[in-house]
């Protein structure tokens, strides 16, 4: 099967005001192997002063390291797959860590320090012919979208922190905060949607039912106009979405399968 | 040049240790319960063998009383721990422990013992009560010097067991008996008392702190029940 | 059987947050258990605590995270490299380096299980005296030197120091008090706690169990004991201790039969090798400060090691300077090969003899890295012997009718009597 990509990132509403950079990082990497996409939000407090660097890594660790993983002679077994994903959290925060060491070129001298200037979350799917593979670190979403039309979470919710806490890739126990998850699809049919989105887009919905209104809604659209018709008009939507919302930088990324009926023009409504 | 010689001696000097296994197989323990003793105890001879290659201080002789109905032995010459191999014991008849120590007594006279010796471990394993009289065979065994210095060690089997009667054998209030309610916390206590206990008689390990100190030999802590939960720690 | 971790298990290093996976169960001890791991490719030993022990040792962690801060004293140790853990559960470990399979204990050296030359065996002895030099010089204290905390190859004689998770600042309070029959008698008694002293004094037992295969206060107070129990190690360790050889006192003396190891070895040392352990046995059993420091240890274990020679039986022997002694393995008279006098110490120049910069450069002692000489063989005449320059500089010798003559490198001097050479800022003279 073939997976397209529709995603965007906007500079938040009150990062705007204050002259902050974009935060938020994604990017993905298709070939004939696999689907790989990232997000990452870097954390937004004054003591990250790198963070936007820190989630454009943490994106590029991830592309890198799901397209190895995606590519590498581990056996066809589910059960190989599987041992070989276990090194994934450890291997993934070691890789951030080494991007973190060569950006930050010698600036910080203590450890600990250096990793909290670049503090970032990440989420992550890897997709390829036999499964799909879910990756999280802090806070954000990621959600499944059914052949039937019902919403999934992949990865367990954190309910350890309250309020703004997140967890980070920059910790000192990163490794322990990794989520995993890996379907196989002769267990677990394929995903019509996979939705990935940081925080701030989330926090501008007021429960969780209608935030996964809008990630059917958003299938819906693309059903009707096309992913491309979606792609052109993300940016605009995100930007309202902060506006009115959190005023936080916003990031959605979806990953879907490619359709090849002919569209019909419908009118766009708002998603 | 001619092959070069070995450097000149021995291997360097050490003492026998006496290790007596004493095993109830009264007709309580008929069933799972001898089997599970036959098992623990096959299962703690390589790590005793172990134990006593890396321990140049001794050379570790063993030998096994079986009592039900009256007392016998089950090893009864003295037989190195390299070439220990455990015939597997059957349950029948009734618990005369006493009989047990009075065995074990005898062999333990000073006539009977070599000159120079580590201290003797004697690991006693019962499910039930004695039915004879123990207090008689105690006081045979401490009436021996090399029973009065033995290390003694008591494992109950079950809940039937008589603490108290194991505790007036090991005869030292900082060491307690050992209760293995399942099979599982048998073969811990067994395999403790046959590589940590003899280990404390002939080279203790290094020296914690705080751990039990008096008796002939300092016993390292023995094993919990379940001392694998996490949950347990903190 | 049952082990604290499982075969495939991934635990997480905390500095790196490197993923090792468990391979094999090595071993217990009473304060945890011992496995091998591997982290990618690489195989490492995890020492995985049991959670009595960690109760136990409060200060363990703190201990743990000090000695990985402040790394290794030198590569002989199979140091801390990072604190291991587990999601979800309260114990730790910690990694370290995997001792190599040539590594043998010094248990199998009591047991005769290992056969090492008397050169590696002396070598295996400087490198610990050098090692712990280095451990005290940071500050540490080890704390429970014995036997089965050190490893030796048998035919290099290099060394590995393991169980450092009891090393802690000196004079901190710690869990352990150390080994019986290693522990100082002070320390048995109660009396002081572990301290750099005590650990020079478990350093002279052991050294002295490695080299004589017994232990230096087991003479015929041992053998009058019947029952070697707790209270029998106290007095022969702490209460009453007395050396075996004690010029003073007998009254510990060797038994034949008993403690053979002891008399055989005791005479076959040069006296120089026997007064250093009567000092450490007999005012440095009393006074802390009459122990024997590492320093003093290098420097006669390096003598030792260049006293020996072959017999002709093959037996390797010490140079006496003392006394004339007959092949402890042929009983025949000794005949010494030439030897080279260099200031108060004397190398024996055999034919597999090589000398280092710690011997022919005056501001390079303890250096043994490459050989700057080595014994040689004329390559027409085998019967004529020669010392070859193998260092970057010309020496220049002496004659005994005083003419003076140039060796430049790779070239050989005469193995004669009378010849003096200088290296540099050292002169040696050849003695036959």
């Amino acid at each position: 099967m073939n997976w397209q990509i529709i995603g965007d990132s906007v500079r938040g509403a009150s990062h705007k005001r204050n002259d902050k950079p974009n935060q938020d990082a994604w990017a993905f990497s298709q070939n004939d192997t696999c689907t790989v996409l990232a997000v990452a939000d870097g954390h937004g407090s004054s003591k990250h002063t790198h963070s936007e660097i820190g989630a454009q890594l943490a994106v590029q660790a991830a592309l890198d390291l799901l397209n190895d993983f995606a590519h590498a002679d581990t056996g066809d077994n589910s059960r190989q797959i599987k041992q070989a994903a276990d090194y994934l959290p450890s291997q993934l925060v070691q890789a951030w860590r080494l991007a973190v060491d060569v950006a930050d070129n010698g600036e910080t001298e203590n450890a600990k320090d250096r990793y909290s200037l670049y503090g970032t979350t990440l989420l992550a799917v890897l997709i390829s012919a036999d499964y799909a593979l879910y990756l999280q670190i802090g806070d954000g979403d990621l959600l499944v979208l059914t052949a039937d039309g019902q919403t999934q979470s992949p990865l367990p919710k954190n309910t350890h922190l309250i309020a703004n806490e997140t967890y980070s890739l920059c910790e000192e126990k990163a490794v322990y905060h990794v989520e995993l998850n890996l379907q196989f699809f002769d267990h677990i049919p394929q995903p019509a949607l996979i939705f990935l989105a940081t925080d701030g887009y989330a926090n501008s919905f007021t429960d969780s039912s209608d935030f996964q209104q809008a990630v059917q809604d958003f299938q819906q659209q693309i059903a009707t106009h096309g992913a491309d018709k979606i792609q052109s008009c993300l940016a605009d939507w995100l930007n309202e979405t902060s506006e009115q919302g959190s005023g936080d930088d916003v990031t959605v990324a979806m990953v879907l399968p490619t359709v090849v009926e002919n569209l019909v023009d419908v009118p766009l409504s708002e998603v | 040049m001619t092959d070069i010689i070995k450097r000149p001696g021995g291997a360097m000097a050490n003492r026998p240790l006496h290790f007596f296994w004493l095993a109830d197989c009264s007709g309580s323990m008929y069933g799972e319960k001898i089997e599970q003793l036959n098992y623990a105890i096959r299962n703690a001879i390589k790590p005793m063998q172990d134990v006593a290659a890396d321990n140049p201080n001794a050379q570790v002789m063993v030998r096994a009383i079986k009592f039900s109905t009256g007392a016998q032995w089950h090893i009864a010459a003295a037989t190195p721990v390299e070439e220990f191999k455990w015939d597997n014991l059957t349950a029948n008849g009734v618990t005369d422990m006493g009989l047990a120590l009075q065995l074990a007594a005898e062999q333990l006279d000073v006539s009977q013992m070599p000159e120079r010796c580590l201290p003797p471990v004697l690991v006693l394993v019962s499910d039930g009560q004695p039915t004879d009289d123990f207090n008689a065979g105690l006081a045979a065994l401490m009436s021996k010097p090399w029973g009065k210095k033995s290390v003694r060690i008591g494992i109950g089997i079950g809940s039937d067991v008589d603490l108290e009667v194991l505790q007036k054998f090991i005869g030292n209030p900082e060491v307690k008996p050992l209760q293995a309610n399942n099979a599982e916390d048998l073969v811990k206590y067994i395999r403790w008392a046959s590589t940590v206990v003899l280990q404390a008689a002939s080279a203790p390990a290094s020296q914690v702190k705080d751990q039990v100190s008096t008796g002939v030999v300092p016993i390292p802590q023995a094993p919990t029940a379940s001392d694998i939960d996490a949950d347990d720690v903190w | 059987m049952s082990t604290l971790l499982q075969s495939e298990q991934i635990i997480y290093g905390d500095l790196t947050q490197q993923s090792y996976t468990i391979d094999t169960f090595l071993g217990a001890g009473t304060q945890g258990e011992v496995y091998r791991a591997h982290a990618n490719d690489k195989a490492v030993a995890i020492k995985w605590y049991f959670p009595h022990y960690i109760q136990n040792d409060q200060q363990l962690h703190q201990r743990l995270e000090n000695a990985i801060r402040k790394g290794s004293p030198d590569n002989n140790f199979l140091w801390p490299l990072e604190l291991v853990t587990q999601p979800n559960n309260a114990g730790f470990g910690y990694v370290m380096p995997l001792r190599a399979a040539n590594f043998k204990s010094i248990v199998d050296l009591m047991r005769r299980r290992a056969e090492p030359s008397f050169y590696a065996l002396i070598s295996a002895c400087l490198q610990l005296s050098e090692s712990f030099l280095q451990l005290h010089a940071k500050g540490l204290c080890y704390r429970d030197i014995n036997f089965n905390n050190v490893f030796f190859d048998p035919d290099t004689g290099d060394i590995l120091i393991c169980d450092n998770d009891n090393v802690d600042v000196n004079g901190a309070t710690g869990a352990i008090n150390g080994t019986p029959r290693f522990m100082a008698p002070e320390l048995v008694r109660g009396d002081a706690p572990p301290n750099t002293e005590s650990d020079l004094f478990s350093l002279s037992i052991l050294l002295f169990y490695m080299l004589m295969l017994h232990h230096p206060l087991e003479g015929k107070k041992e053998a009058s004991i019947r029952c070697f129990d707790q209270s029998a190690m106290n007095r022969l360790y702490g209460t009453e201790p007395l050396f075996i050889f004690d010029p003073q006192d007998s009254s510990n003396a060797p038994v034949v039969g008993l403690h053979d190891n002891a008399l055989v070895y005791w005479a076959l040392y040069p006296q120089f090798l026997r007064d250093v352990f009567t000092r450490a046995f007999t005012t440095g059993i009393k006074d802390q400060h009459g122990r024997i420091r590492e320093n003093e240890w290098r420097v006669i274990l390096i003598n030792l090691r260049d006293s020996l020679f072959y017999c002709r039986c093959g037996g390797q022997n010490f140079y006496d300077a003392d006394t004339v002694k007959n092949c402890w393995a042929c009983n025949k008279a000794l005949i010494y090969p030439p030897r080279l006098r260099i200031n108060n110490t004397v190398v024996m120049l055999n034919h597999d003899t090589k000398l280092y910069a710690h011997h022919t450069d005056q501001s390079q002692k303890f250096n043994f890295s490459t050989p700057q000489a080595a014994v040689n063989r004329h390559p027409q005449d085998p019967n004529r012997w020669g010392l070859q320059n193998l260092s970057n500089n010309a020496w220049t010798i002496t004659l005994p009718d005083n003419s003076v003559k140039i060796v430049d490198p790779q070239r050989s001097v005469n193995l004669a009597a009378g010849i003096s050479i200088n290296f540099g800022n050292i002169t040696a003279e050849i003695c036959v």
